[in-house]
């Protein structure tokens, strides 16, 4: 059988080389398998490969959170405002109850969660400043994707969010439409928003996994052997994956900045206190998912407390995601 | 691009004839006729929206979150919409190089078999829609909540209304006769 | 299989089936014989949809007609002609004025070329022009309003090539006004041979000055368009919206032509291209689902690198392969087609994705006029009322004009890239 594996990263994305481990590893334990690996969006974006997994004209995707929430919608919620105190904390929260709650809820809607890879941790991009404190950012207009958690972040904040698609970004900040933006150091890299936005500010302020789902009709005609090497292929291929990620993120700050980027640390516990309302709110919608994610996360979450009395003895004041 | 600018109704199958072709004539006018509400509907719903939007971002520094999403729905029905007007009116971009060469009997069987594989091919798109419709009951627009499928649904809408268009030009053709084959110098080609 | 996704595309392209069932076709007879589901046809098809950008299309094509259906039209003609009238061959050069400055209101050439074909071409026939000139200087000058901004086809191929669709604008705007001069040129020669009349625009500068001033806020469209990208203001799309604004603002306030009638006509006639244009979009995304799934973009490319030395050579390939594909495709469509392609196969000669787009269109838009498919023939072959090949002989100095604008084009960065 023929499985194709899409994805939207581009090469030298650590994506796209845990992709081309994932397609080596299943063809060494699953015999008559070939997997041909699309990248850069080859088979549509992340949207469309989801609809296409379920339709069965792909296989495997290795996708987005944002996509994806659009059709679990409690995977939004990982992206909650400085809820991972670092990166392995999310990893683990992800291979734990969370994520076997997530592959539930993405059963009923035709795709089985094979795994979570990373997408780091995102940042604050600005054209002509730092905003290392909540008073800093008031009044920015602020670039979110089409996301209602992130535009809830940024307007607990004070900013003007507004969204707008990717693909205009570049030209909506060069023609000065936003003051900034905010994504993963590797998404900012790799589209070149740093030129535009040289002021980069560390928030650290919400995690995004790459989910790697595959379409259920296809899950359900495998062997259980079958299933077992996908699985252990998804997970193999993510340990690789977190790695390159995580190493990504580090080698670019002084890649960056040598092509001009100022960065500086964010003041963690003034944006966890500045964006506490935010719980509140996603906590009335998503009462136990809220608590659950806390709690796996080790923030506490006792009732009247607000996220930041929580979070206070984690929170180290560098928010720099620790090894 | 399209032909040139034609104002009103189709006309290049001369005056109305009687009985069926009449009545072919009047529901190819209905199809025309829905078509142009849906294209004026959503270009001025998109108009308007993208519009304020820029005004509220300018005069108050905020935004309509769902401006820049509302098109996801909008577009599709849009083009379904113009997608419909062109074949009632004949203004599909084709090479019609072949019909223009021909007279007679053989040009009357390039009409007949370029409508067979517009049929064809359109109801190729409507059944192989299928699988895609399911999946995307299940997304939605992020700040909308509005589920895909109600944007999905305008390909098999559009690809639909373009093979009953297409039978109904055949059916026209049928009962027509060889006279009934439009001149290819009159329908607005590319 | 793409061998026969390709044949079965063109067998169904000669037979009249419109371009978009035709790409749909083809790449359903090669997914069939792969075996794969064809639940991508409706897949593919229904991506472009989801553009935000695409939406600039419908936008900048309603501008230009909401312009062009005022009097708007008239008074740009006799502005050209109180500028160029007096020449040689005067009312064949406010053809060309005319086609450079409405498209600063219009994206698409075959609107301009059926706009000024049926003003201009009757009354060229009167003062002595063959039918045959008249039509061949109006189906080759409609062609300069896709390189004046805004364009249709600069914006599809900034969305193919993922580019930057101001930069692609302003890229355009000096190749536009070259085409112009070079025209104006031929057209002053071929009137010297047949000695055709001057053509001053009567009452002179007081005609011209009462309409140059009404006229004036339609000529300031493309300056506003360029201005609100450039200066910031607002993204392509947000642009385009902008342009239907200010286009109704004008058509109200100043013309005081604006009907509900004329209003539903613009939308149905917006709806009508939009569709048409969209479904080849469309159907191209299903053809380059296949050909990207055969990597045929990616072998091609290393077959050129492979088989073309020196980058010019590359160059000039890319050129004679989109001669003879725009002698039979569609701008949009050829555009749609070879994008992809070509801008994988610049990559590896280092050729600048903007210059690749403006040398694309310009040379794409000659197709516009060469038989045996061209839009802009067509149209202004038929308001002439004479044959193709007629227009096609009293065209050749226009070939030569635009061969040379496009050598200009491909060979020296420097009038593209600033
Ligand atoms: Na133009
Ligand atoms: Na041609």
């Amino acid at each position: 059988q023929e499985v194709t594996f899409g994805h939207g990263a581009n090469p030298g994305n650590p994506r796209f080389v845990a992709a081309e481990k994932w397609a080596e590893l299943f063809k060494a334990c699953s015999s008559d398998a070939t997997v041909n690996v699309a990248p850069s969006a080859t088979m549509g974006d992340d949207a469309e490969m989801l609809t296409s997994a379920q339709a069965g004209v792909i296989q495997v995707t290795a996708n987005s959170q944002g996509a994806m929430s659009q059709i679990v919608p409690e995977v939004g919620l990982l992206g909650l405002p400085f809820l991972f105190k670092d990166l392995p904390t999310a990893w683990k929260v992800l291979d734990g109850d969370v994520g076997k709650m997530i592959d539930e809820r993405s059963q009923e809607a035709g795709l089985k969660v094979l795994g979570f890879w990373d997408n780091g941790i995102r940042q604050v991009t600005h054209v002509s400043k730092n905003v290392p404190e909540p008073a800093d950012i008031k009044g920015m207009k602020i670039r979110t994707p089409p996301d209602e958690l992130r535009l809830a972040i940024f307007e607990a904040l004070g900013t003007s969010p507004a969204p707008l698609a990717f693909s205009e970004l570049p030209s909506a900040l060069q023609a000065g439409v936003f003051d900034g933006q905010e994504n993963p150091l590797t998404n900012i890299y790799s589209s070149k928003i740093h030129e535009i936005t040289p002021f980069i500010t560390l928030t650290n302020h919400a995690y995004e996994a790459t989910p790697v789902l595959a379409g259920l009709s296809w899950w359900e005609g495998l062997d259980d052997a079958t299933k077992q090497c996908a699985l252990d292929a998804t997970a193999e291929a993510g340990k690789m994956q977190r790695q390159l990620s995580f190493e990504a993120d580090e080698k670019l700050k002084p890649m960056m900045e040598k092509e001009g980027v100022t960065f500086v640390e964010a003041d963690r516990q003034a944006y966890v206190d500045a964006t506490a309302s935010v719980y509140d709110t996603y906590a009335e919608r998503y009462p136990d998912l809220v608590k659950a994610l806390r709690e796996a996360a080790g923030q506490s979450s006792g009732s009247g407390e607000g996220s930041s009395s929580g979070e206070a003895p984690q929170a180290s004041g560098d928010g720099a995601p620790a090894q | 691009m399209t032909g040139q600018a034609t104002d009103g109704l189709p006309d290049q199958h001369g005056e109305t004839p009687r009985g069926v072709p009449r009545f072919v004539e009047y529901v190819i006018r209905a199809i025309d006729f829905v078509g142009c509400a849906i294209c004026a509907g959503t270009l001025a719903f998109l108009f308007a929206a993208i519009l304020i939007n820029v005004i509220l971002r300018y005069l108050f520094g905020t935004g309509i979150v769902w401006a820049y999403e509302i098109h996801a729905l909008l577009l599709p029905w849009l083009v379904a919409g113009g997608v419909t007007i062109a074949s009632t009116r004949g203004r599909h971009i084709a090479v019609t190089l072949m019909p223009a060469m021909v007279s007679g009997w053989a040009r009357y069987a390039v009409y007949v078999a370029v409508h067979l594989a517009v049929i064809a091919i359109s109801v190729e798109v409507v059944l192989s829609s299928q699988p895609i419709l399911r999946a995307s009951q299940f997304q939605s627009l992020a700040s909308l909540g509005i589920k895909q499928v109600w944007g999905y649904a305008s390909i098999p809408a559009a690809f639909g209304v373009m093979a009953l268009v297409s039978a109904l030009e055949l059916l026209r053709l049928i009962l027509g006769g060889r006279e009934a084959a439009p001149d290819p110098s009159t329908e607005s080609l590319s | 299989m793409t061998g026969f996704m390709i044949a079965a595309f063109f067998v169904l392209i000669a037979l009249a089936v419109p371009i978009a069932h035709a790409m749909v076709g083809g790449a359903a007879v090669a997914l069939l014989l792969e075996g794969r589901t064809l639940a991508v046809l409706a897949q593919r098809l229904y991506t472009p949809t989801q553009s935000f950008p695409m939406l600039a299309i419908p936008f900048f094509i309603m501008a230009g007609s909401l312009m062009m259906s005022g009097k708007f039209g008239v008074y740009l003609v006799n502005i050209a002609r109180f500028a160029v009238g007096r020449f040689r061959g005067g009312l064949g050069q406010v053809s060309i004025i005319g086609s450079v400055m409405f498209g600063g209101v219009s994206g698409s050439a075959v609107a301009d070329a059926s706009a000024l074909g049926n003003a201009l071409i009757p009354v060229q026939k009167k003062e002595g022009y063959s039918g045959g000139f008249a039509a061949a200087i109006n189906s080759a000058s409609s062609t300069v309003a896709v390189l004046i901004p805004p364009s249709i086809p600069l914006i599809l191929f900034g969305l193919v090539a993922n580019t930057s669709i101001i930069d692609l604008f302003v890229a355009g705007i000096l190749p536009g006004l070259m085409l112009g001069i070079g025209m104006c040129t031929a057209v002053w020669w071929v009137a010297r041979k047949r000695n055709l009349p001057r053509s001053p625009l009567e009452g002179g500068f007081q005609t011209m000055k009462k309409q140059l001033l009404v006229a004036t806020p339609a000529l300031m469209m493309p300056v506003f368009i360029i201005g609100t990208l450039r200066f910031g203001i607002a993204t392509p799309t947000e642009v385009s919206v902008m342009a239907v604004a200010y286009a109704l603002l004008v058509a109200g306030l100043i013309y005081r032509d604006l009907t509900l009638a004329m209003l539903w006509r613009t939308c149905v006639e917006t709806g009508l291209m939009t569709g048409a244009v969209m479904l080849i979009i469309m159907g191209s995304s299903v053809l380059q689902w296949v050909l990207t799934a055969e990597q045929v973009p990616q072998n091609l490319a290393n077959w050129v690198e492979i088989t073309f030395a020196e980058p010019w050579m590359v160059i000039l390939a890319l050129n004679v392969v989109m001669l003879v594909v725009g002698a039979f495709l569609d701008l949009p469509a050829a555009v749609l087609l070879l994008g992809p392609i070509f801008v994988v196969i610049a990559q590896t000669i280092g050729l600048d994705v903007v210059q690749l787009g403006l040398m694309m269109v310009v040379n794409l838009a000659i197709g516009l006029y060469t038989p045996p498919v061209g839009t802009t023939l067509f149209i202004s072959a038929a308001i002439a009322r004479v044959g193709i090949w007629e227009v096609t002989r009293s065209l050749l100095p226009f070939y030569l004009v635009a061969i040379l604008v496009l050598a200009l084009i491909s060979y020296v960065p420097a009038l593209t890239i600033y």
